[in-house]
């Protein structure tokens, strides 16, 4: 008897979990009033958030707070305006959901602008462009496209937008294997200790970490770069129209300011 | 570049919310998975609660829980107590098939002695059944321990800084792959090592003599 | 009359273990059932103290009709039931397997309960020494004194025993049967099945012989052993004349 009843509540929870899904997101239509949609009165407060695993743009530090490029970023962004940022890392895979629903506010975390993601958050401006590179070992004296057909193991970040590059190539037909691993910088040891034959990355975070470690750029080298340039920006929930120019005014005017070269020179981007 | 020696406090800190996770985890899998196994005892056929629970992965458990589940009943409940409530749902799965085995095993004679001295049916499991199933169920249940504490690092989906998540910070942050995660796999083993070690010395005093290898 | 049964009938998916039991028990008398397995000897005895609801028939307990009643709690505390496999309850000690009935049955203090059970354990010849001895640390003939230091605590009206030496080697049972003896003697009303036939000869008043679910035959100890009257009866005392006449 009690068995059954449980089994209506199950089956219950599930529907209702699939309603949940289903509901078009509140504020999903670009003309309901959100958080930020108009001017808040009183103090503003913007929860902040980013997946710590992306240097030079987003670090954790031993005292349990961020730093990188768009830490500086969104702190210089809030210190113009007198805002409060709260910081709240967040897991990659669920950061965009996070946004949606509004357990973050807004999103700066070496984040590319796609037309995917474009079609649930919204983008400002974008404040820096990338290219993604191939890199192989130094003593490596093969070419691109022997690389890429070597059927030897290339490893990428998973879940980043190089991890998609190299689902694309293989779509197309270069014989390779991906090895997906956690971070670039695993990525990278991979490379060294010869599990992979090269690693598909951007030069965003390579530049920088590079820079860093002579030692390691001494063993490495960039072979060339795969696709068209991307763009980073900051996202943003789509109604919330206020916000969203408010960043813009605030990175237009810092990117025409020579604090824009000094900050990319602190954290080795330029 | 910062050294991970730097990090190790942060490291640690992780590990108060790993234990808070796993002990509200634990807490609430035990008071729900107990009365499960009591009514399953009786007869009650709660299987589609246990089968839900066991074989939906934690991940997607949580995902509908914060997701889907609490948004559609417009309450607002934060991703440390989902986090717990997902934890908790799926351990009262399996605790309730370690205390059912465990009030099996209690011999039956037992239970019609104790009705034979009067006790009612209610007695019977507060003086009789439990306090000797509780016993029994002891070292499965430091097993479920050591499940929850790796189970807890799925949480930052939800943005709980546990153990693991920060490892992964560290080794970003510091650019070695190995060290963070050898450091956070030594804190995991020594914190598992503690919680069974413990569970293992109280289940020593309480041990009913005449179980096996007691006396 | 403290027992009276009228054609008790009890049916198991199907099957009729007890066909018509009548049985009469007097105050202060004990009686011994014998008959081969299957007979329904010991759901006679579980339905006496409603541990097992009976089909037909009716039971009185000193004049009150029990069978009529929901209460069987009530019921169950007036009588005292000793099992072949002892059942103490193993996660407390002898001295926690007597008391636990007085302090969460009958709500008597701790110390009232102590006072009483050291009494019963006397009686059952249960030394000091083990009242703080778990179960497993007892012997067999120990545990089943302690089992009816269990059931005399409660102060019962009637004490019903299955079996109660059948898992115990001769030498063990003695200890048991004499401790029975006594308490006959004393003038406890007793009903037990066994087979014990020494036991039924020194205390029992009559022996009651079952078969299929019916009381073929009863009669006192000595006549019912010489001169048994019906085919069963002959069936289970044939060839212990001999060993019996002492």
């Amino acid at each position: 008897m009690v068995g059954r009843y449980i089994a209506v509540l199950l089956l219950g929870l599930l529907l209702g979990a699939a309603v949940g899904y289903a509901i078009p997101k509140q504020g999903s239509c670009l003309f309901e009033r959100s958080k930020f949609s108009d001017a808040p009165s009183g103090e503003v407060t913007i929860i902040y958030g980013f997946d710590a695993n992306y240097p030079p743009f987003t670090v954790m530090q031993p005292n349990g707070t961020p730093m990188g490029f768009d830490v500086d970023l969104m702190n210089l962004i809030a210190e113009k305006y007198g805002w409060k940022i709260v910081y709240k890392p967040w897991d990659w895979s669920t950061i965009v959901t996070a946004l949606e629903n509004g357990d973050i506010d807004v999103i700066a975390s070496g984040m590319t602008f796609n037309a995917a993601r474009s079609q649930k958050i919204w983008f400002s401006v974008p404040y820096y462009s990338y290219v993604h590179q191939l890199v192989v070992r130094s003593e490596d004296k093969r070419s691109f496209d022997e690389i890429l057909n070597s059927n030897e193991y290339i490893a990428v970040q998973l879940g980043s937008t190089s991890d998609e590059w190299a689902d694309r190539l293989i779509k197309a037909g270069y014989k390779f294997k991906k090895l997906g691993l956690d971070s670039y910088v695993s990525a990278l040891e991979a490379l060294l200790d010869g599990r992979a034959s090269a690693v598909i990355t951007d030069s965003a975070f390579l530049g920088p970490y590079l820079k860093k470690d002579p030692y390691l750029a001494a063993k490495v080298k960039v072979l060339g770069s795969i696709g068209a340039p991307n763009v980073y920006a900051i996202a943003t929930r789509p109604q919330d129209k206020w916000l969203r120019d408010k960043i813009n005014e605030a990175l237009e005017e810092l990117m025409n300011s020579p604090k824009w070269n000094e900050l990319l020179k602190k954290w080795g981007l330029d | 570049m910062p050294s991970v020696i730097e990090y190790i406090p942060f490291l640690m800190e992780g590990s108060l919310w790993t234990l808070s996770l796993v002990a509200l985890g634990l807490s609430l899998g035990f008071s729900l998975g107990l009365p499960i196994a009591i009514m399953k005892f009786y007869g009650a056929r709660l299987d589609a609660y246990v089968w839900f629970m066991r074989g939906t992965p934690l991940i997607v458990l949580l995902s509908l829980l914060y997701w889907g589940v609490f948004p559609a009943l417009g309450v607002k409940i934060g991703p440390f107590e989902t986090s717990v409530i997902a934890l908790g749902l799926r351990s009262s799965a399996y605790q309730s098939q370690i205390f059912l085995s465990a009030l099996n095993s209690v011999d039956s004679g037992q239970i019609i002695a104790a009705r034979s001295i009067g006790m009612r049916e209610r007695q019977v499991v507060a003086h009789v059944l439990l306090p000797q199933a509780l016993r029994i169920s002891l070292p499965s249940w430091s097993n479920e321990y050591a499940i929850m504490l790796k189970d807890s690092s799925i949480c930052f989906a939800l943005g709980v800084m546990e153990i693991l998540t920060r490892a992964r910070y560290i080794s970003v942050a510091t650019g070695s792959a190995l060290l963070p995660y050898l450091l956070a796999g030594i804190l995991f083993f020594s914190l598992t090592h503690a919680g069974t070690s413990a569970i293992e010395l109280i289940y020593r005093r309480v041990r009913i003599k005449g179980t096996l290898g007691a006396g | 009359m403290m027992l009276r049964i009228e054609d008790l009938r009890k049916r198991y998916s199907g099957v009729e273990v007890l066909k018509g039991v009548d049985l009469e028990l007097r105050k202060g008398e004990t009686k011994v059932i014998m008959g081969p397995s299957g007979a329904g000897k010991s759901t006679l005895l579980k339905c006496i103290n409603l541990l097992v609801r009976p089909d037909g028939g009716r039971i009185f307990i000193d004049g009150e009709e029990i069978t009529s009643k929901n209460d069987v709690y009530r019921v169950r505390q007036k009588i005292g039931f000793v099992f072949q496999e002892f059942n103490l309850f193993n996660h407390l000690t002898v001295m926690g397997n007597v008391t636990i009935g007085l302090t969460k049955v009958k709500g008597m203090s701790k110390n009232d309960a102590i006072l009483k059970a050291k009494e019963v354990l006397r009686a059952v010849r249960i030394g000091e020494e083990l009242w703080d001895r778990y179960p497993a640390q007892l012997s067999g003939g120990q545990k089943q004194r302690v089992a009816i230091a269990r059931a005399l605590a409660m102060d019962p009206v009637l004490m019903l025993y299955d079996e109660p030496t059948s898992a115990l080697d001769p030498q063990l049972s003695m200890e048991v049967l004499s401790v029975m003896r006594e308490l006959s003697k004393r003038g406890m009303t007793s009903l037990v099945v066994t087979h014990e036939l020494s036991f039924a000869i020194e205390a029992a008043s009559s022996i009651a012989v079952m078969y299929d679910g019916r009381i073929v035959e009863e009669g006192r100890p000595e006549e019912i052993i010489r001169s048994p009257k019906t085919a069963e009866a002959r069936a289970i005392f044939k060839g212990r004349l001999n060993y019996v006449l002492v």
